[in-house]
């Protein structure tokens, strides 16, 4: 990572190159940093909203610029991006903004550097863990998210429910109340010579095969038993704790779900629920808004944490958002570590959270009065994320600050993308009845074999199931 | 005879208890026995098995016992006694003695007498067994246990066919149970301790005046096998009781302190064992070491072979072949992936440009924002995606045509053809309804197939993917233009102009025109939103013979999900392939950038990947079970969806190589850029702040923005914004921000990102009024073809103060000549089913296209088709 990129200016650039780099830790520097600090995000970041402000504020208090590189808009795009640049020798970033399920390959990689002086105690602890990997801190984490149970709160009080405990209620209260809904809709629409609504169904999530897919997998395998720091799922108590979890999602799908499930991802689900085709919902906070637009808040539509376990209440979902990490080959280290520090401050955070993100500290969420001071003038308040008038109907930050202290990160394996691609494609195929349990099984056995890092064991050693 | 005495052995007594059945009645009675039974065992005055000695087991299902079984007989070594109380049940003969668990059914989930139990009491390693039966058919079991080996005692509760419970007994107790134990627990008057025989006799006597349910007698019976001994059961006595002789008690306390130190050193080895394999472990060489990350490769292919070639690259990932050493990859750990592949795709277009910009592509990758002096306001990073790696497209053609776009030298990306990996023939879709009179399907001209289709005959609309976006629809154009009707083989020469005239005037439809195969085919599906649907019947899509049977199968396509089964017939499209046709070919390119420090071993496993996705037991079987040919040219493999009837394909029809050179190629694009006209396209785009919910204004800003990735000197373009800031409260007001005609879009661009960065107007939007100035200014533009592009949230109606008649002189005016078709993308709600967008886009012979995944591509393929349009209707 720290070789020159150039053959020409070599000799110069590797000089002052190595000097830069033998400086890299925080007031030491032996040369005056150069130039616009490159930070390099998927396109969310790069349009408008609170955290472009926040690096607008940053550049304002430094005299410093930053320069924004647009990354491809999936986010399978941007890791692959950002790791093959990385080991390549290829990447000139000095910022870069992660998924956080993708820290410790990027550690392992040698695409990041650790971040010297360790988090301090105000972040929440679910989240810090995705930014610890052997025994180091690999980032600080930028804005987080949990997955939320949406629920239809005019209709379930109609038949008398409301938010269910657990999943085996979930699933007891949506046939339920979605037949008894659907019976109605046609008894009302043949009597008033309607078109009728259309059919309403229990339930929708992100089933789609892509990392959605994982993340709903993983929750429900965590359901049953799973642990999230666990990194097999074919020994000890994790046995069938993934089978199980599978199982529990096609049943999901062929009782509560439509067919289309398996095609939804965030936008396609929320699109379902807020056009009142389901009574629940797994998804992120961030879709919350998206939904008000058409169901009211509070009256038509709530959010509640993800229903428990049953064996032991624990409700679980599995963290997302981004860390900021200080690029391996950065040449202006002193700064990228200053934006990164004042993106992440208590006031920033604050900021995030009263602008409709997760806030990844504890501080953020205590009551106004308490809280730290968001330093952005109020003008941009009123121009939200996407430049709208007015704040945007948000969850509740008392119910997103429990789901959050509740929520575990993805596997830490340096082999996470590839565990992910594992999932997906075995549970896509079970989920569309093709192959039947002994998927299931199978799946388990090669999900722990692609968090190892190694091929498939079952083609390597024939005498495996002997 | 002499009595078996087993004091100071370890002796083990398994009492085994059923009381609470699912499926049948339950036994209150036996619910106490266990208890009870245990407590007479060990009470001192038995003298015969010590604590730890009795096991109770409930058995809700079969392997419960048989795991307990497993157990005591393997642990006992003097006496054993099995003891069950439960329901029995045998077959019609009386034989099979199935013993009842909690879980048992009928004939399921039984413990088999003869099978489980007295095959598991054979193998023990107990001097004496003795059993105790006390359930229905109890002596029935005497049969099969002749057949044993080692000696063995059998106490029956009752004689053979006789039920025992009737399921009203109260609780407390079984009476048989009731009666064995008093005499356990008091002995018999006169004798020194309890045999075995002792016990039958005496409960013989003690049930004598008992009735079974059945009415008849109640005569317990034993059966002893292999012994003549007698088995001491209890040292109870009523008489004066003999102390417990020393060596007895001296081999007990042996007993106990073994079994103490055996639990310690149990504990110990569980402590210790562990932590020193631990340390082994972390010791060992290889084998067992982390695995680092894989070398992460990019694979960057068109959208229509993007799934096969994620299956692929997946299958790859986790195959032996992965984990081979590679050329200069340095040394992993045994068994380690070795590299990591991520699929991606972009359109046509949106490639070359990438590759035209590879030094832009690259300044990016590198954060120093540099690039070509032509590349200004394009951004390869973010689309196409990242700097591939690995690039298939669809044919060889998409390849030329990369090259010819991309400068003569300094680029910092060296493209290197290694070779086809997967094939499938080019097709047209004709509906299984309506096949052609007298052509073969598997071999017809293209003049059969134009002919066949005209007016005056099946009068079938052809629908091409756009040559510009899709490299099926290039190469159905090269096809079509390279061939000459008679000459039967792959055509040399230039291309046949007539025929290509023809064709095209056949093609140059608004509305003819799609992004790619998928989208195309996903419009046409049955379940497809009837906004942006076609007529199917009058349809017939020139496709790939993969893509066409997956439709018909229906499976997956573009963003239309799986059916639960193929298509039915009507709506089926049976495949005709064009002679002389090359067939998509996707080769592999190997893209290297320049700079790359690890270029070695990143070559290596390219052609590693390259190498397996050839192999016939690699990469081939994953592809042709996606439904394509393999490149080795012998028609479709077992296993391929091609065979499935209901794919309406044939499997028969010839793979035509791809012939062409560099120069045809240039020659037929050439051609179609002759073939199309000069276009003009106004994007009049809704900028008040209801765009900004619900995520609508990146989408709107994606359509807007792919419309300029199609602009060029010869098709120019203007972008207006309504409501005008400067004016918000005058509906008339537009604001141009840029003028009608422009040909360079990084104005456009620049306009559109600050309009992400919160340019909006807070104010409804009058789209009417906006698009009577947009319309009256399109009238008077001297270009021949030309469009309206109409971004917009959703028709804000009628506000206050509004000139009457708005809708009519809109009306009117879209009618007049020349034409203006509007082409409206509405990401509102309500989307296309307000009746004023619907006549809108008839009127003008455009179209209305609602907000979703799709849209963008949607409308980029209808923004291609302007340019072509020539000859009204068809």
């Amino acid at each position: 990572m720290t070789a020159p990129r150039t053959a020409a200016p070599a000799a110069l650039a590797g000089l002052a190159l190595l000097l830069a780099m033998s400086g890299c830790t925080p007031g030491e520097q032996l040369v005056p940093e150069k130039g616009a600090i490159v930070l390099a995000t998927g396109s969310d970041l790069s349009s408008s909203g609170v955290r472009q402000d926040l690096i607008h504020d940053w550049e304002r208090r430094t005299g410093r610029t930053v320069r924004i590189v647009r990354l491809p808009d999936t986010a399978d795009g941007q890791r692959s991006q950002l790791l093959a640049a990385g080991q390549s020798g290829n990447g000139g970033y000095d910022v870069l903004n992660l998924d956080v399920a993708w820290t410790t390959e990027f550690a392992e990689a040698g695409v990041i550097r650790p971040w010297a002086t360790g988090l301090d105690g105000d972040f929440l602890d679910s989240v810090a863990k995705t930014v610890e990997y052997d025994g180091k801190v690999w980032g600080v984490p930028f804005n987080t998210d949990a997955g939320l149970l949406y629920y239809r709160k005019d209709i379930l009080r109609e038949y008398g429910h409301g938010a269910p405990s657990n999943w085996g209620e979930l699933k007891d209260v949506a046939t339920e109340v979605a037949q008894a809904y659907n019976r109605k809709a046609a008894r009302d629409a043949a009597t008033d010579h309607k078109k009728q609504r259309p059919t309403m169904y229990g339930m929708v999530a992100q089933l789609r095969p892509y990392e959605g897919l994982t993340v709903n997998t993983l929750e429900s395998a965590w359901v049953n038993g799973g642990d999230p720091d666990a990194t097999s799922f074919t020994k000890g108590e994790q046995v069938g704790a993934l089978q199980q979890g599978i199982a529990d999602l096609k049943l999901r799908l062929d009782s509560i779900m439509p067919h289309e499930a398996t095609t939804m991802d965030e936008t396609e689900s929320r699109r379902w629920f807020a056009d009142g085709r389901a009574l629940f919902m797994r998804n992120w906070p961030v879709e919350y808004a998206s939904v008000a637009e058409k169901l009211t808040p509070g009256e038509q539509f709530d959010v509640t944490q993800l229903p428990a376990r049953p064996s032991d209440g624990k409700r679980m979902s599995v963290l997302g958002g981004q860390n900021l990490a200080l690029a391996a080959g950065s040449e202006r280290p002193a700064g990228a570590r200053s934006l990164i520090e004042a993106l992440t401050s208590p006031g920033s955070e604050r900021c995030l959270l009263e602008r409709g993100f997760a806030a990844t500290r504890d501080s953020a969420y205590r009551a106004a009065a308490t809280a730290p001071h968001c330093p952005l003038p109020p003008d941009g308040a009123e121009r939200g994320e996407h430049g709208a008038t007015g704040p945007e109907p948000r969850p509740d930050p008392r119910t997103l600050h429990e789901a959050l202290l509740a929520a575990a990160p993805r596997p830490r394996s340096a082999h996470y993308q590839t565990f992910s691609k594992v999932v997906q494609i075995g549970v896509s195929a079970y989920l569309n009845g093709r192959g039947g349990t002994a998927i299931a099984d199978r799946l388990a056995r090669q999900a722990d074999d692609a968090l190892g890092g190694r091929g498939e064991q079952g083609t390597r050693r024939p005498a495996d199931d002997g | 005879m002499s009595e078996y005495d087993a004091r100071g052995k370890v002796n083990r007594a398994l009492l085994i208890c059923v009381d609470d059945y699912r499926h049948l009645r339950p036994l209150p009675a036996v619910r106490d026995n266990p208890q009870e039974l245990e407590r007479v065992l060990l009470a001192p005055g038995t003298d015969l098995f010590t604590k730890g000695e009795v096991v109770i087991c409930r058995p809700q299902e079969p392997w419960e016992v048989e795991q307990a079984l497993d157990t005591v007989t393997q642990e006992a070594r003097g006496l054993l006694l099995v003891y069950f109380s439960g329901h029995g049940r045998v077959g019609p003969d009386g034989g099979n003695l199935q013993l009842m668990v909690g879980a048992s059914e009928r004939r399921h989930k039984t413990v088999s007498w003869q099978d489980m139990v007295l095959s598991y009491l054979d193998n023990a390693r107990a001097d004496r067994i003795v059993i105790v039966l006390e359930c229905c058919y109890a002596g029935n079991a005497g049969e099969a246990f002749h057949a044993c080996r080692t000696p063995m005692s059998l106490l029956m509760a009752a004689q053979p066919n006789r039920r025992i419970f009737s399921g009203e007994e109260p609780t407390g107790g079984s009476v048989f149970t009731r009666a064995l134990r008093q005499t356990l627990e008091q002995g018999i008057p006169g004798k020194r301790f309890v045999t075995f025989e002792d016990l039958v006799r005496e409960l013989r006597e003690q049930l004598a005046g008992e009735r079974t349910p059945m009415g008849d007698v109640w005569e317990p019976r034993s059966a002893k096998q292999n012994t003549v001994d007698d088995v001491i059961l209890s040292f109870a006595t009523p008489e004066i009781r003999p102390p417990t002789p020393l060596r007895v008690r001296l081999r007990r306390r042996l007993n106990a302190s073994f079994r103490h130190w055996f639990r310690i050193l149990m504990v110990l080895a569980i402590i210790l064992v562990p932590a020193t394999a631990g340390v082994v472990l972390l010791n060992l060489p290889n084998g067992t070491e982390a695995c680092p990350p894989a070398l992460e490769l990019r694979l960057l292919t068109a959208p229509e072979a993007e799934p096969a070639l994620r299956q692929a690259a997946f299958d790859y990932e986790m195959s032996d072949a992965n984990t081979r050493p590679l050329n200069g990859g340095g040394d992993l750990p045994d068994g380690c992936r070795r590299a990591q592949i991520t699929v991606y795709s972009a359109a046509k277009d949106q490639v070359d440009q990438g590759f035209a910009a590879a030094g832009r592509w690259q300044g990016e990758a590198q954060g120093t924002g540099k690039g070509g002096p032509g590349d200004k306001g394009i951004d390869p990073l973010h689309r196409p995606g990242p700097q591939p790696d690995i690039w298939i497209p669809e044919s060889t053609a998409d390849y030329y045509a990369a090259r010819r776009g991309m400068p003569a030298k300094g680029s910092p990306a060296t493209l290197h053809y290694n070779a086809p990996v997967a094939y499938t023939p080019l097709v047209v879709g004709i509906p299984a309804r309506q096949r052609l009179d007298e052509v073969e399907p598997a071999g017809a001209s293209w003049r059969e197939l134009l002919t066949g289709t005209d007016r005056s005959h099946r009068d079938l609309r052809l629908l091409r993917p756009s040559p510009a976006l899709s490299g099926t629809g290039l190469l159905h154009t090269i096809g079509l233009y390279l061939t000459h009707d008679s000459a039967g083989t792959a055509s040399p020469g230039a291309p046949d102009l007539t025929l290509a005239r023809h064709a095209e005037e056949r093609l140059s439809a608004p509305g003819s025109q799609y992004a790619g195969s998928t989208e195309l085919l996903c419009s046409l599906r049955p379940d497809a939103d009837a906004a942006g649907a076609v007529d199917r019947t009058k349809s017939a899509p020139l496709v790939s013979e993969k893509s066409l049977a997956d439709y018909n199968l229906g499976r997956a396509t573009g963003s239309c999900p799986a059916l639960d089964a193929a298509l039915p017939l009507r709506n089926r499209y049976v495949a005709y392939y064009p002679e002389n046709v090359p067939a998509l070919d996707h080769p592999l390119i190997r893209v290297d950038w320049h700079g790359t420090t690890d270029a070695t071993p990143r070559q290596a496993a390219v052609a590693g990947f390259a190498t397996w996705l050839r192999a016939p037991d690699g990469g081939q079987r994953t592809l042709t079970a996606q439904g394509y040919r393999g490149v080795k040219g012998t028609g479709p493999g077992p296993g391929s969806p091609l065979l499935d009837s209901r794919a309406d394909v044939s499997p028969v029809a010839r793979t035509v190589p791809f012939t062409a050179d560099p120069d045809q190629v240039s020659q037929v694009l050439d051609g179609y850029d002759k073939a199309q006209r000069s276009s003009q396209v106004l994007i009049l785009l809704d900028t008040s702040t209801s765009m900004a919910d619900g995520g609508r204004l990146p989408t709107a800003l994606n359509a807007a923005g792919r419309v300029l990735e199609m602009v060029g000197a010869r098709h120019t373009y203007g972008l207006w914004a309504f409501p005008d800031r400067a004016h918000p409260t005058d509906a008339d007001a537009v604001r141009e921000l840029v003028p009608l005609g422009s040909a360079d879009p990084a104005p456009g661009r620049a306009a559109l990102d600050r309009i992400a960065g919160g340019e909006l107007v807070e104010h409804g939007a009058a789209m009417e009024e906006a698009l009577t100035r947009a319309v009256r200014r399109m009238k008077k533009s001297p270009a021949t073809n030309k469009a309206i592009v109409l971004i917009l949230d959703q028709d804000d109606g009628a506000g206050p103060g509004r000139a009457a008649g708005v809708e009519r002189t809109l009306g009117t005016l879209v009618e007049e000549g020349p034409e203006v078709p509007v082409l409206a993308l509405v990401m509102g709600k309500s989307g296309c089913d307000t009746f004023a967008l619907q006549r809108l886009a008839d009127a003008s012979h455009g179209q209305c296209v609602p907000g979703g995944p799709q849209a963008v591509d949607t409308l980029a393929g209808r923004v291609a088709s302007i340019g072509t349009a020539t000859q009204g209707d068809r």
